[in-house]
């Protein structure tokens, strides 16, 4: 299977006044094109640092971060920015939603900002938002739906312009269990129907089912790969 | 925001409306006077009111320079009038050259110029015929009535017949001004040596003004002025012996600094509010020029939207002060002026806000 993240000896540290904080101490990581891949560990680990600079939004120190053929590491500003806005979809554990737009228009910013006319954008994001299960709430600003929905409508937000590759961070840390697992079923069918790339940060050992594989990460470096579950008890 | 920038639009136009208004009645006995190409006064002469009088012979001396095709005398002095209720009130009297009437008052309500031709006839201005010049009751609670067509009044204890009322450009002091003929004028004042306060003339037409200026000053040894050039003098006299500029200048600057600092603060603290979004923008592959565009096009439209109400207040104010003692004058330059400041206020807000998204780090969006 091709590779969709490469991680080799990848170091970040943050660097304060008085102090020097290593969060990544030399990573090693291949992400397989359209699996759905979990990162878990302590809180401090690393885990957030590590998607940060899979989706382009950090810098690393050292060693090589290659994202669907690209080099993270190689990129200008701007080409880092073009590659967040076609290649890389977020989902956030507080949902991030513009309060002041409906659900279409929260949907419609990743179409835009890829060029899309508006007319366009609100009907491409119309059609993912019934695709997550929100056909009766296209005009609905997000204070008005449920935390269930407003995941929902990130999610939409997340796939409206088909990008290769999602980063979630805790995307079902602020749901309850079964609209957690509704969430975690409409990225595994998106995974499998898109042929798309999802890193999950999570502490939700429910979800861990849904994953291809789990990553476990302990004090800045991966320290074990799993295929299942029932593997991280060993 | 929009409150910010329309306090400080209404702050900035009616302060410089104001200004403009009290430096325009400095010169409202000027803008009245239209029919002369020329004021004639004494050399030491430095702005409209600083009277020096002239012998009545330099009348003869400029009537003799060539290129001129008139001259008239006009006296210009204040003089007490003493009111039906026994109080004086202080009257500009302007004295008109018996024969022709020249520099009468721009506009009559009541009565007719010529009447002045009628015995101890005198106009008086509007607002010194309702306000000032009113007759007040001696019993308390009765408003006073104006002073009308056939009343009389006393000047300098010379008894003079009101003949036509006229509206005029209110003056600096907001004094009552009478118009009367020259040679009653200078019996109402007191004696001296010398009353002639102004010589007007006509320039004959095909002739230099400026070849005239230099010919009377040359023969009479007197200063010939344009109505142009004698506003600019009375102006810059203002401008520079009194505490107007000052005064006026420092409300203004002080809109514009409340302005900045409204504004500046409530859009900052905007931008703080907001910078998790504009974070997930950025991380969503909202470039910088992006963001500068979206916060440029708000900013301006805050800015539109707050000069236009700031703006709109201050009009209605001077459309509501018409009638009142207020001195409001609002030419072109003044919009401009505030719409100038509004989008220096504006930028300046734009690029200490920017300042902050350019730094913006986009991790953000996963920080708790």
């Amino acid at each position: 299977m091709q590779s969709a993240v490469s991680c080799t000896a990848v170091t970040k540290s943050y660097i304060s006044r008085t102090s020097v904080t290593p969060a990544l101490r030399g990573i090693d990581l291949e992400i397989r094109d359209g699996e759905l891949f979990m990162l878990v560990g302590p809180s401090g680990c690393g885990k957030t640092t590590l998607i940060s600079i899979i989706a382009g939004i950090l810098n690393q120190d050292e060693g090589s971060c290659v994202v669907y053929d690209q080099n993270m590491k190689a990129m200008s500003d701007i080409e880092r920015t073009s590659y967040r806005g076609k290649t890389v979809g977020f989902v956030f554990q507080a949902y991030n939603l513009i309060p002041s737009l409906t659900t279409t228009e929260n949907v419609s910013i990743p179409l835009l900002l890829n060029g899309y006319s508006r007319a366009d954008a609100h009907q491409r994001s119309e059609e993912v938002l019934v695709q997550v299960g929100l056909r009766d709430k296209l005009k609905t600003v997000p204070t008005e739906l449920s935390g269930g929905q407003q995941q929902r409508v990130a999610i939409a937000r997340a796939l409206a312009h088909n990008p290769r590759l999602i980063v979630c961070d805790e995307p079902t840390s602020a749901l309850d269990h079964t609209t957690g697992e509704e969430i975690m079923e409409l990225f595994r069918a998106d995974t499998v129907k898109g042929h798309r790339t999802l890193v999950v940060v999570t502490h939700d050992a429910r979800i861990f089912k849904f994953a291809d594989r789990i990553g476990v990460m302990d004090d800045g470096k991966i320290t074990k790969v799993v295929s299942s579950p029932a593997e991280l008890a060993d | 925001m929009v409150f910010g920038v329309a306090l400080t639009s209404l702050i900035i136009t009616q302060q410089t409306s104001i200004f403009v208004g009290l430096m325009s009645r400095t010169v409202g006995f000027i803008w009245d006077t239209s029919q002369p190409d020329l004021w004639i006064v004494d050399p030491k002469a430095q702005f409209v009111d600083d009277l020096k009088p002239l012998q009545d012979t330099k009348l003869l001396q400029v009537r003799g320079v060539e290129g001129v095709a008139w001259a008239v005398p006009l006296y210009k002095g204040s003089l007490r009038a003493r009111l039906s209720n026994g109080t004086f009130q202080t009257c500009n009297v302007i004295g008109l050259d018996d024969a022709t009437l020249v520099g009468g008052p721009p506009t009559m309500i009541e009565g007719q110029l010529a009447d002045l031709r009628r015995a101890d006839g005198v106009i008086v201005d509007e607002a010194g015929a309702n306000g000032k010049l009113a007759k007040r009751s001696t019993a308390p609670g009765v408003p006073p009535v104006p002073l009308k067509v056939g009343d009389t009044l006393e000047l300098n204890d010379n008894r003079a017949v009101v003949v036509g009322i006229a509206r005029t450009t209110r003056t600096f002091q907001s004094q009552p001004v009478i118009y009367t003929t020259y040679s009653r004028a200078t019996r109402f004042a007191p004696r001296e040596r010398k009353l002639l306060s102004f010589v007007l003339a006509k320039v004959r037409s095909g002739t230099s003004h400026q070849e005239v200026i230099k010919r009377i000053a040359q023969q009479t040894g007197l200063a010939a002025y344009t109505p142009q050039q004698f506003k600019g003098i009375t102006i810059r006299y203002f401008m520079r012996n009194t505490g107007i500029p000052i005064n006026f200048g420092m409300a203004v600057g002080l809109g514009f600094l409340v302005g900045v600092a409204i504004v500046g603060q409530t859009f900052y603290s905007f931008i703080l509010d907001n910078m998790r979004y504009l974070g997930i923008l950025k991380a969503m592959g909202a470039s910088n020029g992006i963001l500068f565009l979206m916060i440029g096009l708000q900013t301006a439209l805050v800015g539109f939207i707050g000069c236009g109400i700031g703006m709109g207040i201050a009009s209605l104010t001077s459309i509501l002060a018409k009638n009142s003692e207020l001195a409001f004058w609002m030419p072109w330059q003044i919009p401009v002026i505030t719409i100038l400041a509004t989008t220096l206020i504006t930028l300046l807000t734009i690029i200490f806000s920017l300042w902050k998204v350019l730094r913006l780090e986009p991790a953000i969006v996963f920080r708790g």
